[in-house]
């Protein structure tokens, strides 16, 4: 049984302590025996006039005082709220609710006093973390919007207002989610609606690409984070972020479009072009690229060059891998068998790529397939030697009665030393020694013909070019004994300076050197012919510096017909009836596939002087 | 110079060979003396007009294609200095119209090299109507 409300015992006892206090000078003019537990203050010490002083702090006593003084107190229940200090020296919060009470003792306050310091401390605590929270919110780089556990939006800062174009007075209070577009909400609430405070994992979601809508009904593609955070006062509410992707949606954009690009003009270009980083990984390839090596493109990005192409091809580019990342670009040609069997040839470029600070990223590397060029090159030559050859032949041809002159000398010695022997060798009166000599020149004569023969074959074997030492001065003596015969039918006489300490040796094809030679001198033969008044010669001069070793041809025949001695060189330019004009051309195109040259003066007084000029042979290749 | 005796005698002199091969001439040399025939050899026809053998030789074989003189031109001298010289001229080289030229020249027989020793004799005793060897 609950005992009846006793007034007075709560009065005396209850947590209110009452009092009653003059209106003019504050005093204490009674007070509830709880005073002296609240604040530890014997009850006669709240008597004294200056117990206001003594226990409310500083800071308050003058707001204190002013509103006990406001018109407020004229009505019940006015109130003020302040600190006072209790005997121990804890600081305590205090309501005072109050009225002025007037009768015939004056004008009074009565009213009672209540320890609030527990909501106190709660309400500066609350106040305190919102205010922090605010602090933040203003300063973070996103937009912020705090909303409770159920999505109503509690406060946002400055960047979300701008985001969504609205203010917060505006959408305090209402849902989040209709800023969400309408196809994204679901999503939205699902993912709020799966925070779960209870749980570490899921009390928080980042980085989600999102979109949210402004007020005006534009798009902004965002991220959206959010996370759980629980107020002083045990409040969950949950912190979202927005961050505006705009910015960098566009960058990538750009990236992308930039890589797009880069494809598409590594796709179009008719090449292998590849892309490798520092660790020497693919990075980026064409379809070509990727063809090639019988994959595709995504299997090979990222792979290393070793074990796509296999050591054996790696060693082939080492260099010229190790180079590009070195920074230095690099190029070589490289013939390869494709996948099909098939020879190619490939010219290869290796581009060193530079980051901004100058280090090398990687490199490019781009292969040109050029194998219908070097076919075309290849025809080209083939196309040039048979020219050559037909010349050769055509030459060879015109000097058919000169050659068979050279076989027939040395026949006729044959045939006369071979029945002089079988004499020298009667039973009866036999002469061995001139036997024993005849049949030693039949040997001579029968070589020396045989001689001639070769060096005809020389000129009508048709074969790939060759390289290989040869002696120019050996080269010339042979020609002139080839042409010695037309020599002496022109009344001519050649010579071949002799001067062993020249060198003489080049590197080249015997064939189409034998073939210059015949042509020049030929050619000195047939002009210095025309000449009437003796001596008519060609003489073959020889000399050699540190690279080349130079051929003169002087003949003392009537020189050239005026104008540019370089019309010499035209196909077809020739003034013998009968004549191909076709000798010096050849003669200057075989000089120059051997790296040399041909020219042709004028000579001051008569005749003409032709100079071949060939890249000496390697100095060590003595014994040619 | 077709010998008008039905009776031809035997070679008996001197054959002078010009001829700038020198090869050749020892052969020719060579092959006269395995028959018991005096000869001489000369590199250059002016040699040969300048020298003895000129007037001594009964027979001169002559090679067509030489440096400095030809044997023509060597021929038109011997012509001129010794009008009855029986003389053969030689070639190596293919010239249709050798004979021809030769005969007009005044050659009295002409070999085409390289020839056997019965048809050097017999140019030899087509030229001076005496039987070789």
């Amino acid at each position: 049984m609950n005992p009846p409300f006793d007034p007075i015992e709560f009065l005396e006892h209850g947590p209110l302590v009452p009092f009653a206090m003059d209106c003019v000078d504050e005093r204490v003019l009674w007070v509830g025996p709880q005073a002296e537990s609240l604040l530890g203050y014997p009850r006669e010490r709240w008597l004294k006039p200056d117990v206001w002083d003594v226990i409310v702090v500083e800071e308050d006593r003058r707001r204190v005082r002013d509103a006990r003084g406001s018109r407020a107190w004229a009505t019940p229940g006015a109130s003020v709220e302040y600190r006072v200090r209790a005997a121990g020296g804890a600081v305590l919060w205090l309501t005072e609710v109050g009225r002025v009470v007037q009768d015939e003792d004056g004008a009074r306050i009565e009213g009672y006093l209540l320890d609030v310091t527990e909501r106190k401390n709660r309400e500066v605590a609350i106040w305190r973390s919102e205010e922090r929270v605010r602090g933040i919110l203003r300063n973070a780089p996103d937009a912020m919007v705090v909303t409770d556990i159920g999505g109503r939006i509690q406060t946002m800062n400055a960047q979300a207002e701008r985001l969504f174009q609205y203010g917060f007075a505006d959408v305090c209070g209402s849902m989040l989610d209709p800023m969400v577009p309408q196809r994204l909400r679901a999503a939205f609430t699902e993912l709020r609606d799966a925070l779960d405070p209870e749980s570490e994992r899921r009390s928080l979601v980042a980085g989600q690409a999102f979109a949210i809508e402004q007020q005006d009904g534009g798009e902004v593609p965002v991220e959206i984070g959010m996370s759980l955070v629980t107020t002083p006062d045990g409040e969950v509410q949950i912190l979202n972020s927005f961050r505006d992707l705009t910015a960098r949606l566009r960058l990538e954009t750009q990236l992308r479009s930039s890589e797009r690009r880069i494809r598409a003009v590594a796709e179009a270009l008719p090449a292998l072009i590849f892309f490798v980083d520092q660790a020497e990984r693919f990075l980026f390839v064409n379809d070509a690229y990727a063809a090639w090596h019988g994959q595709r493109r995504h299997q090979m990005e990222g792979q290393r060059i070793r074990e796509v192409i296999g050591e054996s091809a790696y060693a082939d580019y080492e260099e010229s891998i190790s180079a590009a990342l070195n920074g230095t670009p690099a190029h070589m040609r490289l013939d390869v068998v494709d996948p099909d069997g098939q020879p190619r040839s490939f010219d290869m470029s290796f581009v060193p790529q530079f980051s901004e600070d100058e280090s090398v990223d990687g490199f490019f590397g781009a292969f040109f397939d050029v194998s219908a060029e070097v076919r075309a090159e290849q025809g080209d030559r083939l196309h040039r030697e048979q020219l050559a050859h037909v010349a050769r032949v055509a030459t060879l041809g015109e000097l058919a009665a000169s050659i068979a002159h050279e076989l027939n000398q040395p026949l006729s010695a044959v045939v006369a030393n071979a029945q002089a022997a079988r004499r020298f060798l009667d039973p009866i009166a036999p002469d061995l020694d001139e036997a024993r000599e005849a049949l030693d020149d039949v040997a001579a004569d029968a070589r020396r013909a045989g001689d001639v023969i070769a060096s005809m074959r020389k000129l009508l074997e048709r074969r790939e070019t060759r390289h290989e030492p040869v002696d120019l001065r050996h080269l010339a003596l042979e020609v002139v004994e080839l042409v010695r015969s037309e020599a002496v039918l022109n009344g001519v006489e050649v010579r071949v300076q002799e001067d062993a300490a020249t060198t003489t040796t080049v590197e080249g094809d015997p064939g189409q050197l034998t073939q210059v030679f015949l042509n020049l001198v030929k050619n000195a033969i047939e002009s210095t012919g025309r000449l009437s008044s003796a001596p008519r010669t060609v003489t073959v001069s020889f000399s050699s510096d540190r690279s080349d070793v130079e051929v003169s041809i002087l003949d003392n025949g009537p020189g050239f017909p005026a104008g540019d001695p370089e019309s010499l060189f035209q196909p077809f330019f020739t003034r013998r009836p009968g004549g191909l004009g076709m000798g010096l051309p050849i003669s200057r195109t075989i000089a120059e596939a051997h790296g040399g040259s041909v020219s042709a003066e004028r000579l001051a007084d008569e005749g003409a002087l032709l100079r071949v000029r060939l890249p000496a042979a390697p100095a060590d290749d003595s014994s040619a | 110079m077709t010998p008008t005796s039905s009776e031809p005698t035997r070679f008996d002199g001197s054959i002078a060979i010009v001829d700038d091969d020198p090869s050749v001439r020892r052969a020719l040399l060579r092959l006269f003396r395995s028959v018991g025939v005096d000869a001489v050899g000369h590199e250059f026809g002016v040699e040969f007009l300048g020298s003895r053998a000129l007037h001594d030789v009964e027979c001169l074989i002559l090679d067509v294609h030489m440096t400095g003189m030809s044997g023509l031109e060597v021929l038109e001298e011997v012509r001129v200095a010794a009008t009855k010289l029986p003389v053969v001229l030689m070639t190596g080289r293919y010239e249709p119209d050798f004979e021809d030229r030769a005969l007009a020249a005044g050659a009295s027989a002409f070999l085409r090299k390289p020839f056997l020793d019965e048809e050097l004799f017999a140019a030899i005793a087509e030229a001076t109507g005496q039987l070789l060897p």
